[in-house]
């Protein structure tokens, strides 16, 4: 009786749920070929202020030149040697601190502090998430 | 023979060095022509596109030739552009003095709404407006340099073209000269 009610129930949710899938497809698909009849009549209304807006650019762009080869070649000189320089000081200062944070650790547990490692660590846990959502991405 | 090798892996770094250094240049204007549109700032153009230019160099082993080589420094620098306005809404919260926009003299009240109309719009929505119409990107190229669905373009640009007629709708009344 048990299993014919579970399939009895394991029936009804296909069959809703084979009724509700359509039904939203449906309205996605009207919403969607809505936009795309909307935004290029949005466009040809918005074309001359749009283009209004372009030429200034245009203007200045114009008395513009592009830098010659020479100087693209010392950006991409300059840019290499400094990312190389950058990145050994990254990890001689990693390899420094990682190792200062492990003898430090390591020393508090030789000296019996075992309760502040262990609550410094569920601290760090506990926060590390709210840290990581404001880190900037690069 | 093993001399030869460090010889030819310094030729390849030279002619590839070379290779980014032409595509830069090539590009150089449309990527200033891209922000320009963008900010309507001069400066804040120029500061960008010199930066996009450094952020390609050191993510040049990155780019995978799928797309365009200009679309891929647009994507790099509309990054950059909302990394910037980030830190401008950081700063104006610290001193409500920092101003953002646009700082040349305008020569009309029009131009001047306008403009303001343009950077009125959120960013993610601006880009995609300025994408489509000035450069004529399709829905799936926009959606690639900028990492989003496609759906997400069409939504944004639709919610784009809908807010700016309002707002110029909205500015249409102040008298502005015709």
């Amino acid at each position: 009786m048990h299993q014919n009610r579970r399939m009895r129930l394991t029936e009804r949710d296909c069959f809703f749920s084979s009724c509700r899938v359509p039904i939203n497809q449906e309205k996605k698909k009207n919403s969607e070929e809505e936009m795309e009849r909307e935004i290029p009549a949005g466009l040809t209304a918005l074309q001359e202020p749009l283009a209004q807006l372009a030429r200034e650019p245009e203007e200045l762009l114009a008395d513009l030149k592009s830098p010659p080869l020479s100087f693209f070649r010392n950006l991409v000189r300059n840019t290499i040697v400094t990312g190389e320089k950058v990145t050994w000081r990254e990890i001689f200062s990693f390899c420094l601190i990682a190792l200062s944070f492990l003898t430090l650790i390591g020393y508090l547990l030789h000296r019996g502090y075992l309760l502040p490692v262990v609550g410094f660590f569920a601290t760090a846990t506990l926060l590390l998430p709210t840290a990581v959502l404001f880190a900037d991405e690069n | 023979m093993e001399k030869s090798v460090p010889n030819r892996s310094q030729a390849k770094g030279a002619e590839e060095e070379q290779l980014l250094a032409s595509l830069l240049q090539a590009n150089y204007l449309k990527v200033l022509d891209y922000f320009l549109k963008l900010t309507q700032d001069l400066d804040l153009a120029k500061d960008l596109t010199q930066e996009t230019m450094v952020k390609a160099i050191k993510n040049f082993p990155q780019y995978r030739g799928d797309a365009q080589f200009a679309s891929w420094l647009i994507s790099i620098g509309t990054n950059l552009y909302r990394d910037t306005l980030r830190k401008q809404k950081l700063s104006r919260r610290r001193d409500p003095a920092v101003l953002t926009g646009p700082k040349q003299p305008g020569p009309s009240v029009a131009k001047i709404d306008l403009k303001q109309a343009l950077l009125q719009l959120p960013a993610e929505k601006r880009v995609p407006l300025i994408l489509k119409y000035y450069y004529d990107y399709s829905y799936q190229e926009i959606a690639t340099c900028l990492r989003i669905p496609v759906g997400t373009v069409r939504s944004r640009l639709h919610s784009a073209v809908h807010s700016l007629r309002r707002i110029m709708e909205a500015k249409l009344p102040s008298g502005e000269g015709e």
